[in-house]
């Protein structure tokens, strides 16, 4: 009996210290609470670019990847390569974060991206909506639909997620932020180009008629993990689809009047 | 659907601990011997924040098959999360005096309602998405049993397990990760009857 005693006295021991450990147990890979401190990465990332661009002189360039799922190799890859890049200011990424919206994937992501000395921004993608993976979006990154200004330009992130989202975008948000942009020209980022998959051809019209009335300059989306670059329905805007980070591609966006776009392949 | 699997499960459960608890004599033993011998209750292991399951245990005990269900309140998730799982562990060593046992195991889980689905909703092409329902998770696991002198009862097993889940298994290796990043640990309670 006194053995008895004992080992369960090292045994609750053992569990008091487990217990303490943050993270040590998991309930499910469908939880969809973050860490406190993994959370409103947005809000924390454009303060930090906010400062940057306030002090920062010559052309803004920002580099945008897209379709990351689970390629932690590459992404590390391109994260050392945009680090010794000076000219580069900050990063875009363009959805599929997630691979199956576990909150794993998310803190993978966030733990790799960490390595990144830039602030970075995100559009939310179709696999990020997978599982409770829309509320983990949420909570850590913030809101679906957001704009920034940097170099006289004002830069929309757009939720256009239909499927997963099980919801339509958000179109009238994205009329009224078009209408308040006033001298800056507009870029939009989304997941999904409006001739990709998940798009009626009502909705398509809808974007594409947008994007005219307003003279969106360019119109950057991920989703197809091919590359594009043209002017997809011959008028002012320029659509480009910038290809998953399997391929090891990414674009850079040089922030001028004219907007320089180049394709760039890492080694 | 997880409602009713979730009322299904608890009403098999209450019967089995009924049936164990009162019907002592031994022609009951043997009417009933298709019952479940071993309760369990978990705490964490990617089965839920708590689980219950009943099990049998197999080839002189080597092997413990069992069915359980795991509940994540809201308060750790925004909604709440019910697993349904099956859990199966094999012994590999034990102990000189044979009470404490090292064994490995897996369970494969189940869980819909969190867009999670287990046939692809109409919306979408042939083939767009697998099914995200099921996880399978593998862990090792170390038990130690303690003999308890009461009639049905044979004896309390204390258990602590170490796994992972089997995409987080897969990002590790293929993507060069650290395994500490995707281990998780899980403790519980088997409950043997005779």
């Amino acid at each position: 009996m006194k053995i008895y005693l004992k080992n369960t006295g090292i045994a609750i021991l053992l569990l008091l210290v487990l217990f303490s450990c943050n993270g040590v147990f998991e309930y499910s890979p469908y939880v969809t609470q973050v860490k406190g401190g993994l959370k409103h990465i947005i809000t924390r990332n454009s303060d930090w670019l906010h400062k940057i661009l306030s002090n920062a002189e010559g052309d803004i360039k920002f580099a945008m990847i897209s379709d990351t799922h689970y390629d932690y190799i590459e992404l590390k890859k391109f994260i050392d390569h945009v680090n010794s890049r000076k000219d580069i200011t900050f990063v875009v990424v363009g959805g599929d974060i997630a691979d199956k919206g576990l909150l794993k994937e998310y803190e993978i992501f966030e733990d790799v991206m960490k390595g990144l000395n830039k602030p970075y921004l995100t559009v939310i993608g179709n696999h990020d909506y997978l599982a409770g993976g829309g509320e983990v979006y949420r909570q850590m990154f913030g809101a679906y639909n957001y704009s920034i200004e940097a170099a006289g330009k004002k830069i929309i992130f757009f939720d256009d997620v239909f499927w997963e989202s099980n919801k339509r975008p958000d179109f009238s948000w994205l009329e009224n932020e078009l209408k308040s942009t006033g001298s800056k020209k507009p870029i939009i980022i989304t997941h999904i180009p409006p001739w990709g998959d998940q798009f009626s051809k009502e909705d398509e019209l809808i974007y594409a008629n947008l994007m005219k009335k307003y003279k969106v300059q360019l119109s950057v989306h991920g989703h197809v993990h091919t590359s594009y670059h043209g002017h997809y329905y011959n008028d002012e805007t320029s659509y480009v689809i910038v290809p998953s980070m399997l391929k090891g591609t990414f674009y850079e966006f040089t922030l001028t009047d004219n907007l320089n776009i180049k394709e760039s392949k890492l080694q | 659907m997880s409602e009713f699997l979730k009322k299904a499960f608890s009403l098999v459960f209450v019967y089995a601990i009924s049936r164990s608890a009162f019907g002592a004599d031994s022609t009951m033993v043997r009417k009933y011997r298709l019952l479940p011998r071993v309760y369990t209750l978990q705490y964490a292991g990617n089965l839920g924040f708590l689980s219950g399951g009943l099990g049998y245990s197999l080839v002189k005990d080597k092997v413990r098959v069992g069915l359980f269900y795991g509940y994540v309140p809201k308060v750790f998730s925004t909604k709440a999360i019910h697993t349904v799982a099956l859990k199966g562990t094999l012994n590999l060593f034990k102990s000189r005096a044979g009470q404490d046992k090292l064994y490995i195991g897996t369970t494969l889980n189940m869980e819909t309602g969190n867009n999670s689905f287990l046939k692809l909703p109409d919306k979408y092409p042939k083939g767009y998405y697998k099914t995200n329902a099921f996880h399978l998770t593998v862990f090792t696991g170390v038990k130690s049993f303690f003999a308890v002198q009461e009639r049905k009862l044979k004896g309390i097993e204390p258990y602590i397990e170490c796994g992972t889940v089997d995409s987080y298994l897969y990002y590790c290796i293929s993507e060069r990760l650290s395994f500490f990043d995707i281990l998780s640990l899980s403790v519980g309670l088997n409950l043997k009857f005779k």
